[in-house]
This record gives C-alpha cells, structure tokens and sequence, in this order.
C-alpha cells in the first residue's frame, strides 16, 4: 500500500547547504495528504541547496496539492534555492490546466 | 465547520429546500404562468441538494438530485416541455429525497421501486421528442446571442476544507460556454506560512455564453458563502441585456471597481431587480430555532433578575444605584422586545405545506379545488407557528371533505365547478386574525340540531342562535359526517382543533351560511412568550391571571360564599357565576381571609370568578415553560420568577373554565 508521506533521499554531498535533496511525492496530491507533504517540502528546502521533486508515482491531485507544490516553489525562491518538478504525470499537468495554474514544472524526467 | 455541523446545517437546509421544490412544483400544476421562475427555482433547489448532499455523504441524495436536475437543466434549455407530468415528478422527486434524507438518518430505508420508476419516468420525459429550443424557456440573453462576460472569484478560504472542488465549478462553466480560465497563484504564501488546507488561488474567467446571469450565478450557488464574486458582462455595447453586475456575497468584500455614473446606476438597478428574483442572502443568518428559545429563556430570566435587581435597589435608596438600574430596565425591555422580535416569522412558512395537502385532497377525493392565501406576510411568533399547522390542517381537510361538494353538484346548483378554500391571515392590534373561508356547502344546521338533541345536549324544543349552534360542533365526540372518510371524520374532531387553539390562548368561532360556505375564525397572540397579567395571591402563593381574561374585580365576603348543586356560585349583580377557589384548587393550607377577592374572567360567553385572597396589580410576564411532567397539567400554562425569586403561576383560562364548569371529581382531576 502506498504511504501517504513523501520519500525523501539524502544526498551524500557533506555541506548540507549545498546537498542535492531529492523527493518522491505520494501517489496522493490531495489535501488529505498535503499536511505531510507540506512538512517534507519544507524539511527538504532548509536541508538542501537544490531540491528535485520527483511527481512520479501521483495517481491524483486536487486544488490543495496543487497549491502546496507552489508555496514550496515560492519558499525555494525566498530561500534562494532551486526547486525542481520532475515526472510530472499528465493527471497533474491536466489538473493544473483545468484550473487554469500555470504550473512551471520541469516536466522533462527524472 | 465541524464535520457534524455541517450535517446539521445541511438538514435543517434541505427541509426548506424540499418545501421550496414543493411550492414550485404545485406552481407549474397550476399552470398559472411564471413557469421560468418555477423551473429556476427547482433547478437551484436541486443542484443544491446535489451539492451540498455530496458534500455531507448523502451520497443517494445527492446522485438522484443529480438525475432530476439534468431533466431540469433539459427543461431550461427548452429541450423538454413543462407539463402536468414533470410538475407531477417534481412532487414525486421531493418526497422521494425526503425519504432518503430520513433513510440516512436511521429511518425506514426507502423504497428502490420509487426510485426506480422515478428515473424511469425522468428517462420518458427525456427520451420524448426533443421539442424546438423555445425563446421563452431558453436563456435570456440567447434571444441576442452570446455575451461575454468576466468573472472574478475569490472562494472562502476553508473551500476546500468543506469539501469544495473548484475544479467542478470550472467545468460547469465550460459547459456553458467558450470559458478561459485564469488562476492566480500571487495570494498563495511560502510553505512556512502556508495553511496547507485553505485556499489561497483565486481565478478570473472570461466566458462566452448565452446563459443569463442568474445560470451563471447558479454555478457558484453553494460556494459563494463568504466568497467574493464578481460577474459582469464585458461588452456591454455588444450585450443589451443585462447591466454590470458587482456582487459580494456573505461576509465577502464588496466590489470595488471603480465605473461611470451611468454604468453605476445600471448596476444599481441591475443589483436591485436581482434581488428581487432571488432573496437576498447577504441578510439572513441562519440560526438553529434551539439557540433562539435558549436566548429567549436568557432574556426571560434577565428580565426577572432585573425586576429583583430593582426592587433590591429601591430598598437603598441610592441615587447612584437607582440610574444605572433604570439604564438596565430601560435596555433589557428593549433587548426583551428585539430579541421576541426575532422569533417571529410569516405564517407564509406554514401556507406552503397546505398547498401540497389541497393538491393531494383534492384528487383522492376526485374534487376540484383551488386554494387561495392570503396574508402570507403576517407575522406570528415561532411557537405558535409550530402549534398552529396542526389544527389547520385538520380544518382544511374538514373543509376539503364536508365543506366543498362535488363539481357535479356544484354545477346543479349553480356554483363554479372549481370549489374554493381561502386561508387568509391578518393582523389585529396584539392578535393576529386566522381565517379558512369555503365556498361549500356549509353547516347543516338540521342535522346538527339533531345530533345535539339525540346527545343529550340540548333539549328539543332549545331556542338557539346560529352562532349558539355552530359552537356546539367544538364539543367532544361531536361529529355529524354522513360517512368516515380517509380525510376527516375519524372521531377526531374539532374539540381537538378548539383545544389546540386554547393552548395557544387562541379563540375559535364559526360562520356558516347553508349553501354559501364555512368561515372558521381563529383569532392568537401575537407571541405566547409574553403576556400582560394581573398578579394575585392566595396564601403564600402567587399568580399570574392574563389581562386579556379580567374583566372585573369584586370582593367575597366569607358569608356570600356558598354551594348550590354542586358548584360555587355567586351572585354578581344578579347574575350567578360559578367561581373557582384558588386556595381549593392549588391545595393551599390556612384560613382564608375574612375578605376575600374574586377576579372575574370571561372566556367566550362564559364568565368565571377565580377567588384569591389579594389582588397585588398589573404585572408584564415573561412567561417559562413548566417541565414535561406538569404538561398534563390543564390549568396552568406557564411560571414566571417573580422579582423576589418566588415563583408564580400563570392561569390558564380556557383550562380554568373546563375545571370549573365540569364535574367535581374532573375539577380535582385537572388541578391534582
């Protein structure tokens, strides 16, 4: 069964600040979900220099996720850090066109 | 919300809504035109149901509102004609989502049969010939093509909290239109500071569409709750019929876009024949009818420590005690006003129910009646209301069944075939005059002559007025119907209406004309919470006589008191009239005074003495309910706290006379 916290990979680089994080968001997007994955996002921005979230494993996503996935983008911009969106499927690209959010994903792999 | 809140809210909802269904669907029967509004009306009712029942996980509600609500949208876009059958169904659909309401809350599951014919018959009405889109039923501004129209929406932040999904609303809009979508992301906060849970997106859409504003309005329907939205036309030189709309919705903002004076007064009188269409909702908070009785006993118990408050206060004689006392007196009685003043509702919201009964008579029994109201605006308070649909409902039906022939006859004798039932209510000073009138047959005043005769109530060769006559119908067991019918007639009579009434300290009195028709009058307080009454006292007990009974107060000497066949009776100015002792009845102990006083008080034509043995003055009453386990009591209908913190009992007349007037052993019976 899928768990609906994100996994989080550490990199092995030794400066925290400049580590790589990357993080593999659950197959739920919701707002069900979204309290943990808020928590991750922002654990994984102040660990890392560079964050990859990796959308490759939702199923299904709803407004909140949506929304959660660009406060984090805002919150990497504030920090000065990179946030990255990659694998993101076409249940998420779709969504975010529905509800008219340009979503600026990296959408090209992982 | 709390999640059970939220269910609560959406109950206490969806009964009005299944009453407005209701209405709407006996106004298209009627086929008295406004049949747009009627359909509107049933869309709105329905699409929320749908929405709101999803929402709360009235998953059967909300999956059949949904059908209906598709015939619906089928009727708006001219696709399916308004007839007899769909009013029909609409009725059929509104009891059968009660039923499923009711299921869900621990009822008797509903029957799947009904549903299932229900959608059968939804399916007929759909797969009929599709009949050409008709200007009248289609979209207003379709008859000038699609407008253009910009919409701004900013939800409620715990939107998706409630369970709403934005995502839906825009696809309704697409269905209507050419619709491009703009979310804005520039509100949403770092993750820091971001509630993960409230919505914090807001969209502009431009949609091109022949839907009227009111379509259009009817997609945000049940998430405009302290939303803001704005809908407006884009080009209004290309758009001539509706004007720019702004609209902030409950507890949103209002718009505050800036335009011409010209394109202002158009939105003022585009906002202002808005409201009329539909109730404005920015006003009204919706209250549980619980809270309010809770405020109005706090009230009730505020003003009776505010009388002790100042009767304690008048003991000290303190200047600057005495102003603050009055300020309160002066703000509790103006709070105690405002607050019963809430209370009152139309007896409108009780008319509604009996359009569905005369609709359902009507054809059981292969009648043809029309019901007229009147009045609907008059105001009564809550509790009498919730009193009050019971006995009229028995006295519609008696109407129905008794009071209006057969068309046949009606036609024999002259009269429209079409009977006619007119339930009217007026205001009358500190009452509010209740009238159903009936163009039947009327009273037959032979047959009830006989029956009295034959019961023993009076005697053969009586000499009585009409008015006298009709009066006796009111008796126990008094029923003069040919035949029991399944509508009246079941040995539940009018005695039962005429008591209901009493308890409301109502009066009822008849008219009838043979061949003309029955007017039963029915004449209640405005509110029951609070009354005028005259403060006694026998022993250490005190009182509450209601003013509007007194009449007269006179003094009993001990030596005028006597017993004569049975009862007390005093002479008062030649005429004898029974009186009731209070210290007798209540049981109180000691002698009483060497003088005492008896209160005269008339109920109907009857006149009772009630011996107390002082009569202390006026005294404005809020009145508190007893406890259930002194409801059986007849004689008392209420208690107040008196300023001193005793307790005083308020009389109830119509039970007093009953006492006084029937036998010894029931006397003891309704006082024990």
């Amino acid at each position: 069964m899928e768990t609906a916290t994100p996994h989080s990979v550490h990199s092995s680089h030794a400066c925290p600040s400049e580590a790589v994080e990357r993080l593999e968001l659950p197959a739920e997007l919701r707002i069900v979900t979204v309290g943990a994955i808020r928590e991750e996002l922002l654990a994984a921005l102040l660990r890392a220099g560079e964050l990859t979230v990796n959308l490759g494993r939702v199923t299904s996503c709803d407004t909140a996720g949506l929304q959660v996935l660009v406060a984090a983008r805002k919150s990497a911009e504030r920090m000065g850090k990179t946030m990255r969106c990659v694998a993101i499927p076409a249940v998420v690209s779709q969504f975010a066109e529905d509800l008219g959010i340009s979503f600026e994903g990296d959408a090209h792999g992982a | 919300m709390e999640p059970n809140r939220f269910i609560e809210t959406f109950l206490e909802e969806s009964g009005e809504l299944l009453a407005s269904i209701e209405t709407a669907a006996l106004h298209l029967h009627g086929g008295t035109g406004g049949e747009r509004e009627a359909i509107d009306q049933l869309f709105r009712a329905l699409h929320t149901l749908k929405g709101s029942g999803a929402m709360c996980g009235f998953s059967a509600v909300a999956a059949f509102a949904h059908e209906v609500e598709t015939l619906l949208d089928e009727v708006r876009g001219g696709k399916v004609p308004v007839t007899a059958e769909l009013a029909g169904l609409m009725l059929a659909a509104g009891d059968h989502i009660r039923s499923l309401l009711e299921a869900d809350q621990g009822g008797l599951a509903a029957d799947e049969t009904v549903e299932k014919s229900l959608l059968e018959r939804i399916r007929a009405l759909q797969a009929a010939a599709p009949m050409p889109s008709t200007p009248a039923m289609a979209a207003p501004a379709g008859a000038a093509g699609a407008a253009e129209w910009s919409i701004e929406f900013r939800p409620e932040p715990s939107i998706l909290r409630q369970g709403g999904n934005p995502e839906l609303l825009w696809r309704e809009l697409r269905e209507l239109g050419e619709c491009v979508v703009t979310g804005h992301r520039d509100e949403v906060p770092v993750l820091e500071e971001l509630d993960a849970e409230s919505c914090y997106f807001w969209w502009s859409i431009r949609l091109r569409t022949t839907a009227s504003l009111p379509q259009l309005r009817d997609v945000f329907l049940f998430v405009e709750d302290g939303a803001h939205l704005v809908i407006e036309p884009l080009a209004p030189e290309e758009n001539p019929s509706p004007g720019p709309l702004a609209r902030g919705a409950e507890g949103g903002e209002e718009s505050g876009r800036e335009g011409s004076a010209a394109a202002k007064a158009a939105q003022d009188t585009q906002a202002a024949q808005d409201t009329k269409a539909l109730p404005s909702r920015e006003a009204t908070v919706r209250v549980p009818a619980s809270r309010l009785d809770r405020l109005v006993n706090l009230v009730g118990e505020l003003v009776m420590n505010q009388s002790r408050l100042a009767s304690a206060a008048a003991q000290f004689r303190s200047p600057e005690l005495a102003g603050p006392v009055e300020e309160i007196e002066r703000l509790v009685g103006e709070l105690r006003d405002d607050v019963l003043q809430i209370r009152m509702m139309p007896i409108g919201s009780i008319f509604g129910r009996f359009r569905r009964l005369v609709h359902d008579l009507s054809r059981q029994l292969g009648k043809e009646i029309e019901l007229l109201t009147e009045g609907e605006e008059t105001e009564l308070d809550k509790s009498i209301l919730d009193q009050l649909g019971e006995p009229l409902v028995h006295l519609l039906r008696n109407s129905i069944d008794h009071g209006i022939e057969d068309a046949g006859v009606r036609e024999a004798q002259g009269k429209p075939r079409r009977g006619t039932v007119r339930l009217s209510a007026t205001p009358r000073g500190s009452d509010v005059l209740v009238m159903i009138e009936d163009d039947g047959a009327g009273l037959n005043r032979d047959a009830i002559r006989a029956k009295a005769v034959a019961k023993g109530l009076i005697a053969a060769d009586a000499q009585l007025s009409d008015k006298d006559l009709w009066q006796l119908i009111l008796l126990p067991g008094f029923s003069t119907a040919a035949t029991i019918t399944d509508v009246s007639g079941r040995g539940v009579g009018m005695d039962v209406v005429k008591r209901q009434i009493d308890a409301l300290r109502g009066t009822l009195t008849l008219e009838s004309e043979r061949g003309k028709g029955t007017t039963v009058l029915i004449a209640l307080p405005l509110t029951l919470a609070i009354i005028d009454g005259l403060l006694v006292e026998s022993g250490d007990s005190q009182y509450i006589i209601p003013m509007t009974a007194v009449t007269e107060n006179v003094e009993l000497p001990a030596a005028e008191r006597c017993l004569r066949n049975g009862r007390n009776l005093i002479a008062v100015r030649g005429e004898l009239v029974p009186f009731v002792d209070l210290r007798e009845s209540f049981g109180i102990a000691g002698e009483p005074p060497e003088l005492s006083k008896i209160v005269l008080v008339r109920y109907e034509d009857q006149r009772v003495g009630l011996v107390v043995d002082r009569v202390m003055g006026t005294h404005q009453t809020v009145i508190q309910a007893l406890g259930r386990f002194f409801r059986t009591i007849q004689v008392i209908s209420g208690c107040t706290v008196m300023g001193d913190g005793r307790v005083a009992l308020v009389l109830d007349i119509a039970g007093l006379v009953r006492a006084a007037n029937g036998p010894e052993t029931e006397r003891r019976r309704l006082a024990a």
